[in-house]
């Protein structure tokens, strides 16, 4: 689950900030010069990252699949697919 | 029973009591001018060898983050009024705290407890980290403890407060987890 604290600093990478709770308002800004958040923003990109999360296991799961596919293919049996990737 | 009686100021009386005793007994009151509430009416024989004299405790049950690499205030504080000027103060912070990198490399997340000019006590620091090369955007949660030991050589109030900070090796975020893990500070009076 991505956190208003990863949010934001997938917003405002390399900037230096404070936070309490989940108070995107009030955020002290220890950069100088940067452009506040609003909740919007932070919300729409803790979307956007659960989504990246999401397709980035998708795509390791289908690999894992692929390569249990593979292996089958060359003759090894459940047990020494297990014994390789640890399981099935 | 015998007794000393003594007029109140305004009304009423005060009784000085001797115990019930078969032998001679010798009561012998301090110098200076008190009350036998303060420092200086304080049998110090009873008092000293390090014993506890008070305990102030403060918490925080709201999360608290930073990227700050030089330490903020982590809104927990307490303040201590040291019934003598030679005793000495423990302070105990305790908290969860999950630290996250948004690249890879050194991931640390630090704590101090500072007098309120934001002079660390001392002992009063923790760093708590990992070093991982590989991983992309580490992240780790920790349960941490951190002592220190302040002699504030006063009888007036103190105010001892928790900062933090990530690291001064890149973008990190420091986050206290208060909400999980209750934040704790202690000011624990120590006799000298």
């Amino acid at each position: 689950m991505i956190t208003t604290v990863e949010a934001v600093a997938s917003l405002r990478p390399n900037i230096e900030w404070s936070m309490s709770g989940d108070d995107v308002a009030g955020i002290t800004w220890h950069t100088p010069n940067v452009e506040p958040l609003t909740e919007a923003e932070v919300a729409k990109e803790m979307k956007r990252l659960e989504k990246a999360l999401d397709a980035e296991q998708a795509t390791k799961d289908a690999a894992r699949v692929s390569a249990v596919a593979k292996l089958a293919a060359l003759g090894l049996d459940a047990l020494e697919v297990q014994a390789i990737i640890g399981s099935a | 029973m015998s007794a000393i009686r003594l007029r109140g100021a305004t009304s009423g009386t005060t009784d000085v009591v001797a115990a019930a005793i078969a032998g001679d007994g010798v009561l012998t009151l301090p110098s200076g001018t008190g009350t036998l509430a303060t420092a200086a009416f304080v049998n110090t024989a009873v008092a000293a060898g390090g014993k506890v004299l008070q305990v102030v405790r403060a918490t925080d049950s709201t999360n608290r983050a930073t990227t700050s690499t030089t330490f903020v205030d982590a809104s927990l504080s307490v303040t201590i009024t040291p019934t003598a000027d030679t005793s000495n103060i423990l302070l105990i912070h305790s908290c969860g705290i999950t630290v996250g990198n948004s690249s890879s490399g050194y991931t640390f997340g630090q704590q101090q407890i500072t007098d309120s000019g934001n002079t660390q006590v001392s002992g009063a620091k923790s760093t708590t980290g990992t070093r991982n090369y590989t991983t992309s955007s580490p992240s780790f949660f920790a349960s941490v403890v951190l002592m220190g030991w302040a002699s504030p050589a006063t009888t007036s109030a103190t105010t001892y407060k928790v900062r933090f900070m990530g690291s001064t090796l890149g973008t990190i975020s420091n986050t206290l987890e208060n909400a999980n893990i209750t934040g704790q500070l202690f000011a624990i009076e120590v006799a000298a």
